[in-house]
Formats: C-alpha cells, sequence, structure tokens
C-alpha cells in the first residue's frame, strides 16, 4: 500500500523541519569562548569582570579569578570587557573553534571623561540573584568622609534596607534584622566586630580591599549562619610586578601601605597599617562644643591601631594560593568623672532648713575589644569546567569592660527629740554605695571550607561545597556591690556594711561545633526564565544538644525584554549564636553565646520580589519589595539585670519573635561627569514577646529599636575638571527609638497603698527628632612624572551642622528639669592627604 | 602643623553647641487623668483618680505638696452590662485610714460588683487647669476558678530550740478553657498556742494563750517560678488551660517565740485563689518587677529631687535593669481598673 502524504500533512512536514533544523544548525555550530580578564600591569585577576556579547545582548561575569566561559555561534562577534576603574575593552572575533583569550585591562588612574560603575549586570537585570549589590571600591573612596576615613561599611549604609546603628556608628541593620544577624567576611574569614573608636570608622582598611558585595535576600545556598546579611569583601593581591605604596596623614589617624612582589611574576605581598590619635585632637575639640561633658564619657579616651597583611603565590596560571593576617585593637579609658547634686526645703517664713539631699557620685570604665583574622585560600581550576576553592580560618574577636562607681547620699532631715520635747534636731542618714562590674566576652572560630564550581555549557552553573566549624566562647560578667550605712542619730562615728553582693555569670567555656553541606544551580530555563535553586543542610552541636536545619532558597528572574526584567526569591535560614546587647546599660555587656539546651536555632524566612530596569548604560532602576518573619529572637527580660546574685545569663534571656516588611527603590547613574544614586526605603520593623516567662511589654508587639519608616540616600560625584571632584551626600531617617519614661503618676499596688513613680507609654515608644545630615567632600589630584599620585581631601562632615541627636540625658535650666539631646557628630572638617607611587 | 589643624577644628566649632533641649508636643507633653481601681464581687467599688506628671513639669520641691495631683471635682461615670448607670461621687479621704497615701482621692457609688459583670468607666473634669482629656476603660469581672483541697497533713517540726507547726497541703485548681487567666495565691495560716514563761518584771511563771498568724507559704510547684513575690505569688494558666491542676504548698507557725507550748487549739488554714483579669495579672507581675529593681517596696517612692528618666533619685535603683513596661487599660490615660473574684477554701484541724 502506497502512502501519499496530503497538503496538510507536507505543510507539517515542512513546518517540523524549520524549527528542528535551526536548532541542531546550532548545535553543531556553536563553540566555547573561554578565558581570563587581567590587570595589564600587576597580572592580577579581575574578579566579576563583565564580559558581554552585544550580538547576543546577553553576557557573563568573571569569577573570582577573571575566569569566563561562554558557548557561542560561529560567526563575528564583538566581545565588551569592562571593569570599574579600567578601560573597557571590545574584542571582534570571528569565531570558528573552540578559542581561549587572555584580555588585558589597563588601570585608568586619570579621572576618565566617562565614569563606569561596576555594572550591576552580575547581580542586576541578567543575573538570578536578587537583594544584592557590588560597590566598587573606587567608588567608594570618592564619597565624603568622616574626618578624612574612607569607610566601607558607612558607604553600605547609603543602599536601601540599610541602616546606621546611630550616628556616625559604622555598625549596619538590614532589613529590620538585629545588628549580630550581618555576616561580615574578609578573603571568607568571620569578622566579629567591624567598629574602631566605638564606631567612629570601620575595622576595615579601605586601602586593602578590591571588592565589596551586599547580600540582603534571596541567599544562595553557599551562605548560612546569619540571618540578614552577607557582606562580602576581597582583599586585594599584592602587584605581582612592581613596587607600590602610600601614606595618609589625616586628622584622626594615619595610614600606611605597600605592595609588591616577593617573587616577579610569582609570590606577592600587600600590607597596610593604621593608628589613631583620637584623643589628642578630635576630642579636645568635641569637649568644648557639650554643654555637660558627661556625654562624651563612654567615648573616653580612645585609640585604636589595625595592621593587615596579604600573602598570595601562583603555583601556575591554575592553581594559587593566598594568606591573609589581620589583626586590629581598640581602647577606651574614661578618666573618674564626679557629679553632685543638691536639693533642700526650707521654711517659708524663717527660711529655717526643713531637710536637704545630697548626692555625689564618681564613676570610671576601661574598654578594650579588638580582632584577630588569619585565613587561607586555595584555588584551582582543574578544566574549563571545574574549579575548587578551600579556605581554613581562624577568627578571635575579645571584648573587655570594667566600669566602677561609687556613690554617696546624705539625707539630712528633722527629727523629735527625745528629751526636749516639741523640738526638732537635724540629723543625717549617710549612705554609700560602691561597685564595679567586669564583663569578658569572647569568641573564637575556627573553619575549614570546600567550594566546587561546575559549569555545564550554558545549561547548569552548579555549586556544591561543605564547611565545618569550631566556636567557643566565654562570656563572663563579675559584679560586687558594697552598701554602706551611718545614721547620725543613732552613732555618727559608726558606719556598717549592710548589703553586700558578688556574683559571677558565665565563667565557663561554651563549646560549638558545626557542619554544613550545600549544593545550588543557577539553571537558565527558558531564554527570559533563569533560576537558582539550592539547599543547605546544617548541624550544629552544643552543650550536649544537636539541632540540624535543612534550608532551601530559591530565586528567578524572568526577562520581560532586554532591558526589564522581574525578580522573586525565597530563603530560610538559621544563626546559632548571638550578641546580647543591652542597650539601657550605661556601660555595654556585649556578650556572645551559642544556642543551648534552653535556647534553640534563630530562624528566618524571607520573601522578596522586585525589579530590574536598565534602559542603557547608563541608568538603571530596582524596585523590591519584602518580608521577612524571624522566630526564636533573644532580649534580655525586663527587669533582669547583672548585679541580680545568682543570675545566669540564660534566665536573664526572652525568647520572641519578629516580622520586617518593606519596599525599597534604587536608581543610579552610573556613566558620565557626574554619577550617583538614589536609595530610598519604606520598612517597618517589630517584635513580639508573649510566651509565658518570656512577657516583654505585656505581651503586646512593639517597635524594633531599628524601626525607621523612612531611609532616604543621595550620593553625587561630580567631576569639576580632570584634576578636581566634588562629592556630596544627603541622609534622612526619623529619629532612633528610645525607651523613655517620661510620665509620673500613681499606680495601686498589690498591697492596696500607692506609688508614685514613672513608667513610659511602650516598650521603643519615644522617637528621637529626625536625623538629617548632608555631607561634602572635595578631591584634588595631582599627578607626579614618576607615576604617583598625590590626593588632597576636604571634607565637610554634617555640613549644615543639623543636631541629629544621638543620646539624651537629664539637665535642669533653672529651676525647671529639661531633656537634652546631644549630637555625637557635629559639623566636622576635616583634610587629609595621601601619596601613592 | 598639628597645632595649625587643631586651630582649624577648634575655630569652625567653637561657636557651635552640640546640645539641643528636646522639645515635645502637646500630645507627649500634657498631663493625663490617672485611674486605679480593683473591682471584686461583693465589695464596695471605688476608684482612684488623679492626674499624671510630665517629666518637664517636676520640681524639686514637689513633694511635699504632691496634693495638686488629687482630682477632686470630676464627672465619674459607671455603666454596668451596657444598661445600669451610676454616678460616681467624691468622698472626702479618712485621714486616720490606714493609708498611708493622702493623696488618695475616692470615687464611690451604690454599685456592688457581681462575677461576670462587664463595668464601663468614664471620667472627665474641666476644673483644672492641666486641661485633661476624658479618660475610659472597659473591665469585666471573671468568674471566680475553683479550688478545692485534696489531701492535708500536718504535723510538728523541731529544729533546735525552734518548734513550727507544719502544715502540707494538696490543692486543685480547676481552670476554664478558652480563656487566658491569672491568678493569685493567698495562704493564711493561723493557730492560739498556750505558752508558759518567766514574767521577767515578777519573776513568776506566767501561762496565757496567744494568738500567731503567717501568711507565708512555699512550694516548689513549677507554676510559682514565674512569680517574684514570695508572698502573694501570681501565676497564669499557661501551664493548664482548661485542665484542672494540682499542687502542694507547706505552711508553719513558729510556735517558739515566747517558751514552752503546752498547747494548740483552732489551727486554721485557710487558702484563697484569686482569679485576675488578664491586665491585671500583667500589671502586678509588672509591679514585682519594677519594685525589685527600684528596691522599694510599697513605701511613697519619691521623696526628694528627682534628677529625671535616665536617673532616679533613688541611689539604690539598679541602673542595670533593664526597664519594665507598667500596663494599662485606661485609654487616653494611665492607670489599671483591674477585677478578680477568689474562692477560698478553710481547714480546720
Amino acid at each position: 500500500m502506497k502512502y501519499q502524504l496530503c497538503s496538510t500533512g507536507r505543510w507539517l512536514c515542512w513546518l517540523l523541519f524549520c524549527l528542528i533544523t535551526p536548532p541542531l544548525t546550532m548545535m553543531a555550530q556553536t563553540v566555547t569562548v573561554s578565558g581570563r580578564v587581567i590587570d595589564i600591569e600587576t597580572r592580577n585577576p579581575l574578579p566579576d569582570a563583565n564580559v558581554y556579547v552585544q550580538q547576543l545582548q546577553n553576557g557573563q561575569a568573571a569569577d573570582r579569578e577573571g575566569r569566563f566561559s561562554l558557548r557561542l555561534p560561529t560567526g563575528n562577534m564583538s566581545l565588551r570587557v569592562s571593569f570599574s576603574g579600567y578601560t573597557t575593552q571590545t574584542l571582534e572575533l570571528t569565531l570558528r573553534r573552540d578559542t581561549t583569550i587572555q584580555v588585558l585591562l589597563r588601570q585608568d588612574n586619570r579621572l576618565p571623561e566617562v565614569q563606569v560603575l561596576a555594572s550591576r549586570r552580575n547581580l542586576g537585570i541578567l543575573s538570578s540573584q536578587m537583594s544584592a549589590i557590588e560597590l566598587p571600591i573606587r567608588e567608594i573612596q570618592r564619597l565624603p568622609t568622616l574626618l578624612g576615613e574612607t569607610d566601607i561599611m558607612k558607604a553600605l549604609q547609603l543602599l536601601p534596607g540599610v541602616q546606621a546603628v546611630s550616628d556616625g556608628n559604622a555598625g549596619i541593620y538590614v532589613r529590620g534584622g538585629n545588628y549580630d544577624q550581618n555576616q561580615i567576611t574578609l578573603d571568607g574569614a568571620t569578622i566579629y566586630n567591624t567598629e574602631h573608636l566605638k564606631g567612629f570608622i570601620s575595622a576595615i582598611d579601605a586601602n586593602m580591599v578590591s571588592a565589596v558585595a551586599l547580600y540582603k535576600g534571596a541567599f544562595p545556598a553557599r551562605y548560612g549562619s546569619r540571618l540578614s546579611s552577607v557582606v562580602e569583601m576581597d582583599i586585594k593581591e599584592g602587584d605581582y610586578e612592581r613596587y607600590h605604596g602610600g601614606a595618609t596623614v589625616g586628622l584622626l589617624s594615619s595610614s600606611i601601605h605597600a605592595e609588591g612582589p616577593l617573587q616577579k611574576g610569582k609570590t606577592s605581598f600587600n600590607v597596610a597599617a593604621r593608628m589613631s590619635y583620637f584623643d589628642l585632637l578630635v576630642q579636645p575639640a568635641l569637649r568644648k562644643m557639650y554643654d555637660d561633658t558627661r556625654a562624651l564619657e563612654t567615648y573616653g579616651n580612645m585609640n585604636y591601631y589595625d595592621v593587615n597583611l596579604k600573602l598570595a603565590h601562583k603555583f601556575s596560571e591554575n592553581n594559587r594560593l593566598t594568606a591573609f593576617f589581620y589583626v586590629g585593637n581598640d581602647r577606651v579609658d574614661t578618666e573618674p568623672t564626679t557629679n553632685t547634686t543638691y536639693a533642700e526645703k526650707r521654711d517659708p517664713e524663717t527660711n529655717r532648713l526643713l531637710y536637704s539631699h545630697q548626692y555625689d557620685s564618681e564613676e570610671y570604665t576601661t574598654n578594650t575589644w579588638g580582632n584577630t583574622l588569619a585565613t587561607i585560600n586555595w584555588s584551582y581550576k582543574l578544566n574549563e569546567k571545574l574549579s575548587i576553592r578551600s579556605n581554613a580560618y581562624y577568627s578571635r574577636y575579645h571584648y573587655h569592660i570594667t566600669t566602677g562607681s561609687v556613690r554617696e547620699r546624705t539625707h539630712r532631715y528633722g527629727m523629735t527629740d527625745p528629751i526636749q520635747i516639741g523640738k526638732l534636731f537635724l540629723t543625717d542618714n549617710y549612705t554609700k554605695e560602691d561597685s564595679y562590674m567586669t564583663a569578658n566576652s569572647g569568641i573564637s572560630e575556627l573553619t575549614l571550607a570546600a567550594d566546587f564550581h561546575y559549569r555545564v555549557r550554558d545549561a547548569h552553573n552548579l555549586r556544591w561545597g561543605v564547611q565545618a566549624t569550631t566556636q567557643s566562647f566565654n562570656p563572663t560578667i563579675e559584679t560586687l556591690n558594697e552598701a554602706y550605712q551611718r545614721q547620725d542619730w543613732i552613732n555618727p562615728d559608726s558606719i556598717w556594711e549592710y548589703s553586700v553582693i558578688q556574683d559571677t555569670i558565665g565563667g565557663h567555656k561554651l563549646r560549638m561545633n558545626s557542619m554544613a553541606i550545600y549544593i545550588e544551580d543557577d539553571i537558565p530555563i527558558t531564554s527570559r526564565l533563569q533560576a537558582n535553586a539550592g539547599l543547605r543542610y546544617a548541624l550544629y552541636s552544643t552543650d550536649g544538644t544537636i539541632y540540624q536545619s535543612l534550608e532551601p532558597r530559591l530565586s528567578a528572574r524572568y526577562s520581560l525584554n532586554d532591558k526589564l526584567s522581574l525578580k522573586a526569591g525565597f530563603s530560610s535560614m538559621r544563626q546559632a549564636i548571638h550578641l546580647l546587647s543591652n542597650t539601657y546599660l550605661v556601660s555595654p555587656s556585649d556578650m556572645w553565646v551559642p544556642v543551648t539546651k534552653k535556647f534553640p536555632l534563630t530562624t528566618s524566612l524571607q520573601w522578596s520580589a522586585g525589579l530590574s530596569y536598565e534602559p542603557n548604560n547608563t541608568y538603571e532602576l530596582s524596585l523590591e519589595g519584602y518580608y521577612k518573619q524571624i522566630n526564636n529572637l533573644y532580649e534580655y527580660k525586663e527587669g533582669s539585670s547583672f548585679m541580680q546574685s545568682a543570675a545566669n545569663w540564660e534566665e536573664m534571656i526572652a525568647v520572641g519573635k519578629g516580622w520586617s516588611y518593606g519596599v525599597e527603590l534604587f536608581a543610579r547613574k552610573k556613566i558620565g561627569k557626574t554619577t550617583g544614586w538614589l536609595s530610598y526605603t519604606w520598612s517597618k520593623s517589630m517584635r513580639l514577646f508573649d510566651q509565658p516567662d518570656n512577657i516583654i511589654n505585656a505581651g503586646k508587639a512593639f517597635y524594633a529599636a531599628n524601626d525607621y519608616r523612612h531611609n532616604l540616600s543621595i550620593t553625587m560625584t561630580h567631576q569639576l575638571t580632570k584634576d578636581a571632584e566634588l562629592s556630596w551626600i544627603f541622609q534622612y531617617h526619623p529619629g532612633q527609638r528610645r525607651t523613655l519614661a517620661l510620665d509620673y503618676y500613681y499606680s495601686l499596688t498589690q498591697y492596696n497603698t500607692y506609688i508614685f513613680w514613672d513608667s513610659y507609654k511602650e516598650r521603643n515608644g519615644f522617637q528621637l527628632p529626625a536625623y538629617h545630615r548632608m555631607d561634602v567632600s572635595l578631591n584634588f589630584y595631582t599627578f607626579f612624572r614618576n607615576g604617583a599620585k598625590g590626593t588632597f581631601n576636604i571634607s565637610l562632615y554634617n555640613l549644615y551642622n543639623h543636631k541629629n541627636i544621638s543620646v539624651v540625658y537629664a539637665a535642669y535650666e533653672g529651676y525647671e528639669p529639661v531633656l537634652k539631646g546631644i549630637c555625637i557628630l557635629p559639623l566636622m572638617p576635616s583634610i587629609s592627604y595621601t601619596y601613592e607611587f | 602643623m598639628k597645632r595649625i589643624v587643631f586651630s582649624i577644628v577648634i575655630g569652625a566649632c567653637i561657636l557651635m553647641s552640640c546640645e539641643k533641649t528636646l522639645t515635645f508636643s502637646h500630645e507627649e507633653s500634657r498631663n493625663k487623668l490617672v485611674i486605679n481601681a480593683l473591682a471584686q464581687p461583693d465589695s464596695m467599688f471605688y476608684l482612684h483618680l488623679s492626674g499624671s506628671l510630665f517629666y518637664g513639669d517636676l520640681r524639686s520641691d514637689l513633694y511635699s505638696t504632691l496634693d495638686f495631683l488629687t482630682i477632686r471635682k470630676a464627672d465619674v461615670k459607671l455603666t454596668v452590662n451596657d444598661k445600669d448607670q451610676y454616678t460616681m461621687r467624691y468622698v472626702t479621704p479618712n485621714r486616720f485610714s490606714y493609708n498611708r497615701n493622702r493623696y488618695e482621692t475616692t470615687y464611690l457609688s451604690s454599685y456592688i460588683p457581681k462575677a461576670g459583670d462587664r463595668l464601663y468607666i468614664q471620667a472627665h473634669t474641666d476644673a483644672y487647669s492641666s486641661d485633661y482629656e476624658d479618660v475610659w476603660t472597659n473591665v469585666t469581672i471573671p468568674n471566680a476558678s475553683k479550688i478545692s483541697i485534696v489531701q492535708v497533713d500536718t504535723f510538728t517540726v523541731e529544729t533546735g530550740s525552734d518548734r513550727y507547726f507544719q502544715t502540707r497541703i494538696k490543692l486543685r485548681i480547676t481552670d476554664p478553657l478558652g480563656q487566658r487567666n491569672g491568678y493569685r495565691l493567698r495562704v493564711n495560716s493561723s493557730a492560739e498556742h498556750y505558752y508558759s514563761y518567766i514574767d521577767e518584771s515578777s519573776g513568776e511563771l506566767q501561762e496565757k494563750w496567744v494568738s500567731r498568724a503567717t501568711s507565708t507559704f512555699s512550694s516548689s510547684d513549677i507554676i510559682f517560678t514565674q512569680s517574684e513575690n514570695g508572698s502573694q505569688p501570681i501565676f497564669s494558666d499557661d501551664l493548664f488551660d482548661g485542665e484542672a491542676y494540682e499542687f502542694i504548698i507547706d505552711t508553719s507557725i513558729d510556735q517558739s517565740a515566747y517558751g514552752d507550748v503546752l498547747m494548740t487549739r483552732n489551727p486554721t488554714v485557710s487558702v484563697t485563689l484569686q482569679t485576675l483579669t488578664e491586665d491585671y495579672y500583667f500589671y502586678l507581675r509588672a509591679l514585682d518587677i519594677k519594685q525589685r529593681t527600684n528596691n522599694t517596696d510599697d513605701q511613697d517612692y519619691y521623696q526628694y529631687s528627682v534628677l529625671g528618666p535616665t536617673e532616679s533619685s533613688d541611689e539604690s535603683k539598679d541602673i542595670f535593669a533593664s526597664p519594665v513596661y507598667i500596663p494599662s487599660n485606661v485609654e487616653n490615660g494611665f492607670g489599671m481598673v483591674g477585677a478578680m473574684s477568689s474562692e477560698k477554701q478553710t481547714v480546720k484541724f
């Protein structure tokens, strides 16, 4: 029987042929273009350099080693390779077979006519990653500074979803999370405290950093152990070919920096050191501005130093070993401060003294803290598809504070004379209280990790790995309180001790071991849809208890066109260590503690969605919304105090939950003589502690201390001439939240009597006045014939001297009690000079 | 160079003060009416009306004249179960009252509370310069939860020269389902002891009956770990919501105060379980904690000049303690209008 195709059938066959043939043709006519992007002078790789294929309107970011691999059709292709601060190169290739290329980019030390900021394409419109941003170090260095100090953490505070802990402080809150929920790493090693000088500047020397990336949500599976953010900072390798160096002199501190080859082309070093003289210049100036110098008590006589050293060795182009060392220490000593108050009441007719009250106090504080880091990284590329990166590091943070006070009270009052009936005599009741508290808090960590990266053509971008960590904690608080009394009408010569409370909280080491394995895959599902799916499993062993967690992660990007994409993300996170911080203490006694049998892992779930829009290479815009839920949050219970005898720290903690949500807008201009960005966040952050024995605020929801409804930051950099540029910043957000008792009234006691005392409306219910300030800086560059560069910087922090209140204290104006607010950072001019060769 | 730089910094900043006095809005700083009351079935219902004082209005000579906080001229209306209305009238305080607080301001009505009554109280005054705004509150008097005595043991304990008449009682609470309840337990133990002792003045042997009583008790039960008040502990029903719960208490009376106890008669232990409204439970709990951190009990607290909300005039206050929130259920004002019902069991031996 013969079969003949009808006309319909012929059409179908032809259609089928047209659909199948092109893909088959393409599959047979594609080649792999791989290569490496490096600095032409230093031969250092340029991590995350952009490789963009203009014909395909698509591209890729190079990896940490500057490597890339693309599957492209044969024929003529234009590859545009760019990296912030470097001259962009466009390569015209005629592809017939697999090709390996090396792209050499030249650093442009002069101010170019166009400023190319690090494109967010690797974390932006083309990527499945959302809620993340990479900040070019060069851009950070051009921002206005506080007292001439480039500060990476303060630059991050200008991004949407990120807030400063307080004015001038380097600590950050991210999307309503607490201060301890941010993991900050230097070359993969966690640094636990990023603050020098109580937060005036960060502990991270920007001269040593090559790249900064912030993740706020949709965390890939390779990240864990913190709920709110990951800040990754890569430390620069030294120049393999030539020696460089520099020195900076500023009002706050000075620094030196040097780098160069130990063995040309093979081994390099990069070293930097900083030291401050804050107490010699800045503090005397600040003291002259405050009516009450008690406001500066917390800051005492402060100074710091830190040293960074990186060594790098190349076994081959595919095999590299680096080591990084960091040590930094701070010290604060307050001189003893004294305070005297006196009040009396007299008979209005005879002016006879009826009673009087005098109060004298003396207080002192010594405070030291610091970080030590040592990390070794080995990266090895087996072939075009598979690379390994392994890491071992040790990190130690120590914190010590001793605070003491002596308080004396003399109450003079009238008593009836037992002998002369009807006659009153004045007598004194004297009490003295001598107390001190010393707190030690430290955390030591040793971690081994291995990360594998496997690229399967353009289909899969697979990563998997394992991490093992051992941590030890030693939170200890020792308190002593001795009280004495003398009653003159009994015996004017006798003082007796009527109360002694001595206690130690903690005092023994706590240890925690943990392990995590993860796998994630970045998959182009269709030409428009790309997703990153991952899973992380973690195990924690401490205090005879084991906790486990399974943390799914998912993020996806859908391209509406080549300029606009929609994104969504979900991440489940766990955290096993916490910083217990009582913001109400005059002397903070922050303690790092692990989970225990009583206190389980803190968990969070975060959903986010948004869009990214890049109409051209000049502008970009993103709009994101998020909702975050946190369980097993820890706070100090109401009334908890280290002066209670026999109080274990676990008995002082309440467990509750929190939630935060918000919308973030980010608009940036990347190219041109004027560049900058606008960042606006609307957010809300709440807490609830309503479970039995964990009640705070009567079990009602209350605002988190880091709740700011609006947060606006605008930055701008303008190139005035080829040797001068102007930068400015404007920031606005509502004032910080505090718990302040401002109302006094009678309360009915449980004994059916009345007590007159203070009260506050709700926890964190009082809001300080709104915060806003403008900073301006000018950079003048001088280029010398020998290739050296001098930079003269003038900065004005808080240009119009707005009094941003950070500290509140009680005072009197005449006979009227008032509350006074102190701004820690008024108008602060600074100058600095940097010489680099 | 350093001196020049220093001079520039000082010159630029020396005229610029870095402090300012905080100002407050009218809503933040206005003084408010304060209502304190406790409604109990079959007891007269009275409330105390006073005014609050904003921090900025404090004065060092204030505390001998706190009388100005009393509110004597106010319209106070009580509505019971959305229908019965009462006008509460100001009653002059009894100067010989046991209550040492001479600033109490009592408003009284003919209303006698019953368990289950829903009370709505509204207070208004325009007779004072502080321009107080109206305040109001709602409270429902709870039904008393059942308490029963399951088992009683008594014995005398001698430790050295001390001798105690001791009682161990197992109690059962039956908690109603579907509502969050707070409780307070009061235990009163009493007995009459016949003592013989040597009269110091005459040197002769005397004998007489003496009554002894105590309101303290002890218990290792977990429900009492929540409370800071040992003599009148409060606890919630979180551990036994809707169920019957048993626990043991020990109470004892010291028999060795005067000398040899020849006889004991009428030993009695009465146990009172007070069922509290949720608001009132949280309020009592906060009071216990705040009094611990302030190192004070029920005495008038402030006698001298006050340094402000960030410091205290009572220097024994624990400055390291986290602040304690005192709940209020008075809308637009301050204070606590609580309610409780009691159930009492007595054991006579």
